[in-house]
């Protein structure tokens, strides 16, 4: 009874790989069904009109983000230069007296940062609706390669293992 | 729930570095085969489950799962967790390479304690499922919000506020969570008990 037991879990460990490889391949089928997926993240869009920088804050999805504290910073001393908040549409502005290169943060309260630079080269103008914060929207292939990355450095433990096993 | 770079002092960072790694020490040391592949598995699950976002007001919310995770893989949620984080900064930049080990820390201690709490009265026959992992989903995020906004408090008094409304905003997060983690233990009961003993 004993030995019929052992060999009935050594065979669910034999097939255990198939499994795994079956639900991943399903996992990723379905991730590629659609070709690109949000993310929850936190996107700032800035852009120069005349002597303002105006700017949004958004999720991912589009949702504004309001009462979000954004600072403007000088971009070589890190030194504050103004701080304001969202509106209920997430817009905001800040007047600029010159046009030293500076970055401008924003923060929602919930651990998301994300920042926008301007280095002072070139026309203003061509550095409008930048986005060097998070993209806010996710690759697929990027998941895929995540996926492949975990299969990857599991299967390197499990070698090791095996190998140490051995010898 | 992932803290960017920049937020935190250095004290915190180097604590959440520190911590997280002696629990992924830990739980390499306990790491047999069997449970490889199921770590595998859970962490590719906590790698997707951040993109699976709940809108709720002007916010939106995505699903943790680390109750969920923790009761399956125990100490080694680190691992799982913590690779999965890794990747999410890496390839998506959510969090951050240097807030990295507080993120773990956030996500996979309250994992160990649903684990530690909760794994027991799985495996008893008498208990009801459903509480039981609803309670381990709902407190896993409880105690992540908490350890979130206690992070946050360590970088000034300026956060205080924030730390505050942080936890009472995840509150319809713990519920959805707790639901999930319900269903998915109630669903590993009925077609493969032994994977919650």
């Amino acid at each position: 009874m004993m030995k019929k037991n052992i060999n009935r879990s050594e065979t669910a460990m034999l097939h255990t790989p198939k499994k795994i490889l079956v639900s991943w391949l399903m996992l990723v089928t379905l991730l590629f069904s659609s070709t690109v997926v949000q993310a929850h993240n936190m996107i700032l869009d800035c852009w120069f009109e005349n002597s303002l920088l105006l700017g949004k804050v958004m999720y991912s999805p589009g949702n504004p983000v309001r009462n979000c504290t954004v600072k403007r910073y000088n971009l070589k001393t890190d030194s504050l230069l103004a701080t304001t908040t969202t509106s209920d549409e997430g817009a905001f502005s800040f007047h600029l007296e010159n046009r030293t290169p500076f970055t401008v943060v924003a923060l929602d309260g919930h651990g998301h940062r994300t920042s926008w630079s301007w280095t002072g080269t070139g026309a203003p103008e061509e550095k409008a609706h930048e986005h060097p914060g998070h993209s806010g929207r996710i690759s697929s292939g990027k998941i895929a390669a995540g996926f492949a990355i975990i299969i990857f450095l599991f299967g390197i433990v499990r070698f090791l293992r095996k190998h140490y096993h051995e010898s | 729930m992932h803290i960017s770079e920049g937020v935190l002092p250095p004290a915190t960072l180097v604590t959440g570095y520190a911590a997280s790694a002696l629990g992924i020490g830990i739980g390499l040391s306990k790491l047999t085969d069997r449970q490889l592949v199921r770590t595998a598995m859970l962490s590719s699950a906590f790698f997707i489950a951040s993109f699976i976002h709940i809108p709720i007001g002007p916010s939106n919310l995505h699903l943790v799962l680390n109750g969920f995770i923790g009761l399956l893989t125990g100490w080694n949620c680190f691992i799982a967790i913590g690779i999965a984080l890794l990747l999410q900064a890496l390839l998506f930049q959510f969090g951050g390479v240097t807030t990295l080990g507080v993120n773990i820390l956030i996500m996979a201690l309250p994992a160990l304690f649903s684990h530690l709490i909760f794994s027991p009265l799985l495996a008893r026959n008498n208990v009801p499922i459903f509480p039981v992992g609803f309670l381990a989903g709902f407190s896993s995020v409880f105690f992540s919000a908490l350890l979130l906004s206690l992070s946050l408090a360590t970088a000034g008094n300026a956060f205080l506020p924030a730390a505050k409304l942080i936890f009472f905003s995840n509150v319809p997060l713990m519920l959805i969570d707790g639901l999930v983690t319900a269903i998915a233990i109630q669903f590993i009961r009925n077609i493969k008990p032994e994977l919650l003993t």
